[in-house]
């Protein structure tokens, strides 16, 4: 947009383009750059924060407003519903109508990259000091192309989360897990040992991923037929079909309503089920078993991982860099995780006793080393839609996993080819 | 007289200023890239010339002596140069007056350093800027970009106007020709304010295109003997700095400067705005204008009091409407929204990949859900059969409830009514529980009369009867609040006529009560035709297509394409498609209906 505008304003070596509508495209972007340059009174981060977690990032944002009270601008807080949240950053930003940060999970981070004008580089302001402030891998979620683009703040991962009473010891491989699920499950009167939302790709990835499947390679290329991920998908079906382990149409709002009736003993979910859960039960988190059938690998489920961006555009990206630093800092993740109930990405957060010594954020911190960071590609939303209806068809014995994977795999392509063509178009 | 001059003076207005606009905009367009040619073929041969440096181990100083040398040899010391380190942030060479380098970057200038992470690793990137062409491009050591050479054209490449003096001239003679004959003869007159408009485009759409062909070569030409220059001189300094360099010699091809002007998409241009100038002339010149004008000064408060609604439907109702209309011609996707118009247009395309979508998938591979003409079925059938039932549950249900003397109407009354009182999503997703296999009511229901439970959304009937309960239990109340109040509104004179001549209630029912009813009920059924089509909800919450999508309706589906897999354009011109079907719809519907009303009249 800069460019345009000074190109609209300098003399030009036509003399007579003082016509009309020449002269209102010159006005209107020259309106455009002079809003760009406006340095605001305040640096302004969109979060989609609600509660406690809102609460805890508007203590830190105060923290460090009065630590560079005089020095820097302090920062407002603005928060912005979740569901229309990535949208509204698409829109606004490169429209420079947008916040100077945002907060906002990581697997989107693909397409703003590639459309544009969106998301800030930060590896100009990232020293190899401030890399090893993280958690092994976090920053690997933030990088697309070799480029950092993010500070990771927490992540959330799936795990397995077990009642107490009914299973004293959690199993350590699947082997173990359909013992236990066997022992326990009486499905015509609807009760489980092992439930969660197989037909939902998010979820069965945890598994895919363990033997060594996934949606992309590291290349970048589509592998859902690949055959660790039917391998993956026929151990699901033979749960749910040959065993009769899992509960038919599983949504995630009926795991949670059998694990809190005491019918489920075991459920996969993330950290996001502890608030759901009944309080009256005693539940334990444990990493998720390793796969039996697959050499004991542990399971690898997916991880999103929330982050800081700077927007780009934003009037000075150092001051706005400083607030990002001191968030994902010792300081700010500390309380994000102590008063928000976040889990930090931060390596300093876990000095914390209190954080250290806390059984479950211990296991989920556990789990979060053998997770892997969702694909931050911008194929990866084609996927989704897709990959649960292939799911659908092959738990439901509709077809073969290897046919629905096949089916998926074309479709899913064929929607990331049509994807790809517009953009060289576009770039041409 | 005076109307038909002001008319082609409007639109010659029109045409003139866009014309203008876009030739200047096409000009310089044309001749940054000219200029950028030359700085796109410097900057990516000082980085092979660097690179190549850099591998065979001289320091980065050196390789910036290099440069600087190059430049010299080539004649061309007026261009600045930057050579910019990824390790250490650091800029190790620059001929810019006052820059010291090797020093680190400062603050100010990450974006000299974002620079190096957003060049492709093979090739360069060219940005314009109000100091000349900037171009850049990476130094590659072993795959990774370890830095980036900058450089900045100062001086400009001019190319010759795309339209001569003469030229102008020739147009005005031609234009004063037309006003002259529409003068002498004044029938013809008011036709002067749409030909003179569409003329004059027509003809600066053909020059342009002319022009921009016989020019391309010869600024090609001047191009190619300056990047020569450059070339010749890289490669003396490497041979005598001992160094081998990879690739051919760099080319511009006629690619260079007819990629920067898309002389059809211009004379395209033109030709729209000469038919916008057409439609404002015979706006003014066939009296439109005069008596709207006549119209806003004969009631001003009229107007006045309209102007807000009008403001407010403009701005939310056909801006919008307009805006994805026009995005339905282009192939707009999450990638490419911040390209420009021109190189997103696609035309007619979307909609023949939508109408011309005949894979039906068979012959060994799935059936192919997604098909348009499948989903459009499914959308006829499922709105066909929700009206049905939605009327005749209504209509029996205000039947009963206008039984004389029947006791608690007001409760039965409410009771009914709430269905639609409670929002349909709120209704959808308890539906969908109450669909669900083991644990869903309606499941538990049929075990209890000893009945085998039904997999609801594994097969496209079951699933599709999930979406129609839940959608006939959501649209009655609305059918029998109407059936209802129009039953109150029948004449009991008639019945009591009816009996006295021997009519039976069901002849009653025929041809007394639904014939009353029918003024009510056509439009209410008119307008749940509609909002059936489009019930987005029930089929997203409830059944959500399953299963793979063929219980989908096209609004599910555009939906879809738009969120999921992030093509806009496409998504667009499915929403035209599916509005151009209610419009037939409607229209054919208002006909049938205006019709029988008249017959009753």
């Amino acid at each position: 947009m800069a460019w345009r505008a000074s190109h609209g304003g300098s003399p030009t070596k036509r003399s007579f383009i003082a016509a009309g509508l020449g002269l209102s495209g010159t006005a209107l972007l020259a309106g455009c750059g002079k809003s760009a340059a406006q340095k605001r009174p305040a640096l302004v981060v969109w979060h989609s924060y609600r509660g406690r977690e809102k609460t805890a990032l508007e203590e830190v944002a105060a923290l460090y407003s009065a630590q560079v009270a005089g020095k820097a601008r302090p920062v407002r807080c603005v928060g912005v519903p979740n569901d229309a949240f990535a949208d509204k950053i698409s829109a606004a930003v490169p429209r420079k109508k947008g916040p100077d940060l945002f907060i906002f999970s990581h697997d989107r981070m693909g397409g703003w990259v590639e459309s544009g004008n969106t998301v800030a580089a930060i590896d100009f302001f990232l020293s190899d000091e401030d890399r090893q402030g993280f958690l092994p891998g976090m920053l690997d979620a933030t990088t697309y192309k070799g480029v950092t683009y993010a500070l990771p703040l927490n992540f959330k991962s799936a795990a397995l989360i077990y009642n107490k009473k009914m299973v004293p010891n959690p199993p350590r491989t699947t082997k173990e897990l359909v013992e236990i699920a066997t022992k326990l499950t009486d499905k015509g009167r609807g009760r489980f040992g092992f439930a969660y939302a197989y037909d939902d790709y998010f979820f069965h990835a945890g598994i895919g991923n363990g033997f060594g499947g996934g949606a992309f390679n590291a290349a970048g290329d589509l592998i859902l037929n690949d055959p660790a991920n039917v391998a993956a998908s026929d151990l699901v079906r033979k749960w749910r079909s040959e065993l009769n382990l899992l509960p038919d149409d599983p949504a995630n709002s009926l795991v949670t309503a059998l694990f809190n009736e005491e019918r489920a003993a075991m459920v996969m979910s993330g950290p996001w089920f502890l608030s759901e859960a009944a309080k009256s039960i005693d539940l334990g988190v444990a990493v998720l078993p390793m796969i039996s059938e697959a050499n004991n690998q542990p399971m690898r489920p997916w991880m999103t991982i929330e982050a800081i961006y700077l927007a780009a555009g934003t009037a000075d990206e150092h001051e706005a860099w400083q607030f990002a630093k001191f968030l994902a800092g010792p300081l700010g993740s500390a309380i994000m995780a102590q008063k928000g109930g976040q889990l930090p990405a931060s390596q300093a957060a876990y000095r914390v006793p209190a954080i250290a010594n806390d059984p479950i954020i211990s296991a989920f911190k556990a789990q979060g080393a053998l997770a892997v960071p969702m694909p931050n590609l911008p194929e990866m939303t084609l996927v989704w839609s897709p990959a649960d209806k292939a799911m659908k068809r092959f738990t439901k014995m509709e077809t073969t996993s290897q046919s629905a994977w096949n089916d998926c795999q074309a479709e899913v392509q064929a929607a990331i080819d049509a994807l790809r063509a517009s953009q060289a178009g576009g770039r041409a | 007289m005076k109307r038909n001059l002001s008319a082609v003076f409007f639109a010659l207005l029109i045409v003139l200023s866009g014309a203008l606009f876009f030739l200047q905009q096409a000009a310089q367009h044309r001749d940054e890239a000219a200029s950028g040619a030359v700085a796109l073929v410097t900057a990516s041969d000082l980085a092979k010339l660097g690179s190549s440096g850099l591998q065979a181990g001289l320091s980065e100083q050196a390789v910036g002596s290099l440069m600087a040398d190059v430049l010299k040899r080539s004649g061309r010391e007026g261009d600045r140069y930057r050579l910019v380190m990824r390790t250490g942030k650091e800029l190790a060479a620059s001929n810019w007056p006052d820059e010291a380098a090797p020093r680190p970057l400062s603050l100010t200038e990450k974006p000299l350093f974002d620079l190096i992470l957003g060049l492709p690793a093979a090739g360069a990137k060219l940005t314009p800027t109000a100091q000349g062409a900037h171009a850049a491009a990476p130094l590659v050591v072993a795959g990774q970009r370890v830095g980036m050479v900058e450089i900045v054209q100062t001086s400009k490449t001019v190319g010759p106007a795309l339209i001569s003096m003469l030229q102008w001239g020739a147009i005005g003679i031609g234009v004063l020709a037309i006003v002259g004959l529409a003068l002498v003869q004044p029938k013809l007159g008011a036709w002067a304010g749409v030909v003179v408009p569409l003329g004059v485009a027509f003809v600066l759409g053909q020059l342009t295109g002319a022009n921009l062909a016989s020019t391309a070569q010869v600024l090609l030409d001047n191009l190619n003997t300056s990047a020569r220059a450059i070339d010749d001189a890289m490669r003396a300094v490497a041979v005598s700095n001992g160094l081998a360099l990879t690739g051919d010699v760099a080319r511009l091809d006629t690619a260079v400067v007819a990629g920067a002007v898309d002389g059809a998409a211009l004379t395209t241009s033109l030709l729209f705005l000469g038919g916008l100038g057409a439609i404002i002339g015979a706006f003014i010149s066939f009296g439109a204008a005069a008596s709207t004008w006549r119209a806003l000064k004969e009631n001003p408060t009229a107007y006045t009091y309209v102007a807000p609604a009008l403001i407010g439907m403009l701005a939310l109702a056909f801006f919008p409407f307009f805006y994805g209309f026009v995005l339905s011609f282009t192939d707009t996707t999450l990638l490419n929204q911040g390209a420009s118009w021109s190189d997103r247009w696609v035309g007619l395309a979307n909609y023949a990949s939508i109408l011309g979508d005949f894979n039906f998938g068979g012959s060994g591979a799935a059936f192919n859900y997604q098909n348009f003409y499948w989903t459009m079925g499914v959308t006829i059938v499922w709105t066909a059969s929700n009206v049905v039932f939605g009327v005749s549950i209504g209509l029996g249900m205000a039947l009963l409830l206008n039984i004389k003397g029947l006791r608690g109407v007001a409760i039965y009354r409410t009771l009914l009514i709430l269905p639609w009182a409670i929002p349909n999503y709120i209704t959808a997703l308890t539906w969908k529980g109450m669909f669900h296999p083991q644990f869903g009511a309606i499941n538990q229901a049929i075990q209890a009369f000893g009945g085998q439970p039904v997999q609801w959304f594994d097969a496209v009937g079951p699933s599709f009867i999930t979406g129609l309960a839940t959608n006939v239990w959501l649209s009655f109340p609305f059918m029998m609040v109407v059936a209802l109040g129009a039953l109150q509104a029948v004449d009991e004179d008639m019945y009591e006529a009816a009996r006295i001549d021997g009519a039976s209630p069901w002849q009653q029912f025929w041809l007394i009560t639904l014939p009353s009813l029918r003024p009510a009920l056509l439009p209410a059924i008119i307008v749940s035709v509609v909002w059936t089509f489009n019930m987005f909800n029930v089929i997203y919450l409830v059944s959500a297509g399953q299963p793979s999508g063929a219980n989908e309706i096209l609004v599910t589906r555009a939906y879809r394409i738009a969120f999921e897999e992030y093509r806009y354009g496409y998504a667009a011109a499915y929403s035209v498609v599916i509005f151009l079907i209610l419009l037939i719809y409607g229209v054919f519907q208002i006909r049938a209906t205006s019709a029988t009303e008249a017959n009753n009249k």
